[in-house]
């Protein structure tokens, strides 16, 4: 799959069971206790780069709710 | 979650938002197809619904979001070791308080000499469903979004 076709397949257009079913695997994600990878992440503030791992080290804890405005 | 954020800010617990692809996109806000697109609505999201919280963006391609299991509005802690110790299918600032309150107060016990190992729990939480006001957040977004969940919960037997 090109980087195209993946920006595409992940930012559907429409939601419809087809487009987010598939996407929704929780049961699948990581588990509890082991260490997860890194990813980048860019800041809407001032749109610089950092990662997941630069943000989540600068605390004992972190919460991260993810979501859109959507 | 606002709150939440601010109440344990000085506990040693950092929040954030971490900006995916538009769950419900509509004919008012677009899927993304740049990343001008996503800090677009990344900005809505913090200034029309006031999130207080820095916002982070995944990338265009959303490998982040998929590899945590790519719900729409879930929730994770993680401690800075990158160790996960709390994961939500849905974000719930109860929930998510409720596990936060467990977990401040473990250094505490560590220091008064208790030898604390993790164990594997599993529960189930509950929220507050309010459909009405789900859908009046669906209309900002456009006829399209409104249409398209109620129909799609319908093919999936939820509707």
């Amino acid at each position: 799959m090109t980087e195209q076709e993946r920006v595409e397949a992940y930012n559907y257009d429409s939601f419809i069971p087809e487009n987010f079913l598939p996407k929704m695997r929780f049961h699948e994600s990581p588990k509890l206790g082991e260490k997860v990878e890194s990813f980048p992440l860019w800041k809407e503030s001032d749109r610089g780069e950092t990662s997941l791992e630069e943000v989540v080290s600068s605390h004992d804890l972190t919460v991260i709710e993810f979501g859109s405005f959507t | 979650m606002n709150q939440l954020a601010e109440d344990y800010a000085d506990r040693g617990v950092g929040s954030i938002f971490l900006y995916t692809n538009e769950a419900h996109p509509g004919e008012n806000y677009a899927h993304h197809q740049s990343m001008e697109d996503k800090f677009r609505t990344a900005a809505e999201l913090r200034l029309q619904d006031g999130v207080t919280r820095p916002i982070f963006l995944d990338a265009l391609t959303g490998e982040c979001h998929m590899h945590f299991g790519s719900m729409p509005n879930m929730t994770w802690i993680l401690n800075k070791r990158m160790i996960p110790i709390y994961k939500s299918d849905w974000t719930n600032a109860e929930s998510v308080r409720n596990a936060l309150e467990y977990f401040v107060q473990l250094p505490e016990r560590r220091k008064a000499g208790e030898t604390l190992v993790p164990f594997q729990v599993e529960r189930l939480d509950y929220k507050d469903q309010n459909q009405k006001r789900f859908y009046e957040r669906l209309a900002r977004y456009g006829d399209k979004s409104v249409t398209e969940f109620r129909e799609s919960m319908k093919a999936i037997g939820l509707g």
